[in-house]
């Protein structure tokens, strides 16, 4: 079942350029894409591929020009009251409170606005606070102009949390944080999606994209570029691996020239020291043909593996092939 | 407060205060004592609390949240827009009136005792009506000031805009005596019409003249409150095709 489908949508603006000068901007040309309920689905691309108005058409604050769009099977545009009541969003992890009022005064007035009552709010509020590390910090109480960037970013996860939503909609929501706060937001969709929520979350940072992530959609110019599990894009995209081999035995140059030929390796260095040899070689291949590939010939000439490390492409590397691949084409 | 006793009173300093009574019931075409004249500029007082609190609050607040603090976003990822602008139209005005003449509740029956307390309470209702009035009246600059219009300085308006309908209304003078141009900006608004209503009601009791006045405020009510909800849901329709 999905928690998130979005289906052939379209969006444009009107950017004003100067007096009377108008440039019509296509931030979304016809993207499809569905969230499975329960899954972490990072939602990747560029500065301006249409990640953030793709994230503010789920949580109802734009219109689609055309398409579909259903967030936990209701329509965003007939059905909007009825999302923002099940949903919780980080958009700007920077600003969106009232200065004067305290953490714990912010989210409690959220919480009146998202329906809950005065004691729920005021319940709630102190329960995610507590989530987010903000009570241990003692800044619940101060007010919210007091506060670091790191505490706000806590404080938007606990008002996106007030309501025990089942789907959170992240944008950026470790954009210009410390190593700390970054890790605590990041641990924190760990334990919520252990918990059975759906997570749609968007962020430049692929180290942490492939730590949260069981699904990524990658958008560019404001189309799917490549969707799928991190190992799926990696495979699809078909990046060189790098292979080194640490051997020893006879029959190496048969087995450097099988090798050669059986995964169609272009760049193999080899050197050797005493009556090891330290082969490294750059594979396109995917990692398991590569390991069968390597078992086979290290059993056909009889060779003892004394260390093997194969380097799968990170997701960064990935992302860049993809992007670049699509702007190629474009 | 210190300012309307001494609109009222101040004249007294160079003449004598039953000359500044007398000069004041040939003006008004009353015939009032100085407990009667304290009531009176006391209560205009609230008028002007009212109208500032109300009017700048409403313009300025919405503007501020939108394009400066940044919450607008965040309170609608909560709520509807439409929402949002009744409660900026309604129930905060509403706090506001009442908390901005709830000083009245004490002061009036420490001058005039139960006559104090009984002006109180039919006063209040006016405060009310006219806090609700102007909040919707307030929310008809707003909503393009903030959604469609691009100002640098928008809280100019509200600025300049108090003062005006304050002085155009007739608060201590009959509004015929007024500027014109005040008079006309002033008019847009409840404030003239609330004027008489409490200078009737204060000054020369309840009478049938009190109807008129009523059935005008009711009728300016009943404009802004279509204004007010044709421009709601085409803000509301603007911002979600736009951005907020």
């Amino acid at each position: 079942m999905n928690s998130i489908e979005v289906v052939d949508v379209w969006k444009r603006y009107v950017a004003s350029e100067g007096f009377r000068k108008k440039r019509v901007v296509e931030a979304l040309r016809g993207i499809t894409f569905y969230v499975r309920k329960g899954s972490v689905h990072a939602l990747l691309g560029p500065n301006g591929a249409g990640k953030t108005t793709t994230v503010r058409i789920l949580a109802t604050l734009l219109l689609p020009d055309s398409g579909t769009v259903r967030v936990l099977g209701f329509d965003v545009v007939k059905q909007a009251d009825e999302i923002r009541k099940r949903i919780g969003v980080v958009l700007d992890v920077a600003k969106g409170f009232y200065s004067s009022l305290s953490g714990y005064e912010n989210l409690v007035f959220y919480g009146l606005l998202k329906g809950l009552s005065f004691s729920d709010a005021r319940r709630r509020a102190r329960e995610v606070l507590e989530l987010v590390g903000l009570e241990d910090m003692g800044a619940s109480k101060r007010p919210y102009h007091s506060y670091s960037l790191g505490m706000r970013a806590r404080l938007a996860m606990a008002k996106a949390l007030l309501t025990d939503p089942e789907l959170l909609l992240l944008d950026e929501p470790t954009l210009g944080l410390d190593v700390e706060s970054a890790r605590m937001v990041r641990n924190l969709m760990i334990r919520l999606a252990k918990d059975g929520r759906t997570i749609l979350v968007t962020g430049h940072n692929m180290f942490e994209i492939e730590q949260v992530a069981n699904y990524i959609t990658i958008i560019n110019r404001g189309q799917v570029v490549a969707d799928g599990a991190p190992q799926e894009l990696k495979d699809k995209v078909g990046l060189i691996h790098k292979i080194t081999l640490r051997i020893a035995g006879n029959s190496l140059d048969k087995f450097v020239s099988a090798l050669r030929y059986r995964l169609g390796i272009e760049k193999l260095e080899l050197e050797q020291a005493g009556d090891t040899s330290t082969v490294v070689a750059y594979a396109k291949a995917r990692r398991g043909d590569i390991v069968q590939v390597l078992f086979d010939l290290v059993r056909e000439y009889n060779l003892r593996v004394l260390d093997l490390s194969i380097m799968e492409p990170t997701l960064e590397d990935v992302f860049i092939a993809i992007v670049h691949g699509a702007a190629r084409g474009a | 407060m210190v300012f309307s006793l001494g609109v009222v009173l101040l004249p007294s300093t160079i003449s004598s205060i039953d000359a500044v009574i007398n000069r004041f019931n040939d003006i008004m075409g009353v015939s009032v004592d100085i407990t009667s004249l304290i009531l009176y500029a006391f209560t205009v007082s609230a008028i002007m609390s009212l109208t500032l609190v109300v009017v700048d609050e409403t313009v300025n607040t919405l503007y501020q949240e939108r394009h400066l603090v940044g919450v607008l976003q965040t309170v609608l990822e909560s709520t509807n827009l439409r929402t949002y602008l009744l409660c900026q139209a309604l129930v905060k005005p509403l706090i506001l009136a009442l908390t901005s003449t709830m000083y009245l509740a004490i002061l009036l029956p420490l001058i005039a005792g139960t006559e104090g307390l009984i002006t109180y309470a039919y006063v209040l209702p006016t405060f009310v009506v006219s806090g609700i009035a102007l909040g919707l009246y307030a929310l008809v600059i707003a909503i393009p000031i903030t959604f469609y219009i691009q100002m640098k300085r928008p809280w100019i308006i509200a600025n300049l805009l108090v003062p005006s309908l304050l002085a155009g209304s007739g608060l201590y003078i009959p509004m015929r005596l007024a500027p014109e141009i005040l008079r006309l900006i002033a008019q847009t608004t409840v404030l003239p019409y609330e004027c008489e209503l409490l200078r009737i009601m204060l000054l020369q009791g309840l009478g049938p003249n009190v109807i008129r006045f009523l059935a005008i405020i009711t009728a300016l009510l009943a404009f802004y409150t279509s204004v007010d909800t044709w421009l709601t849901l085409t803000a509301d329709k603007h911002s979600r095709n736009v951005g907020v």
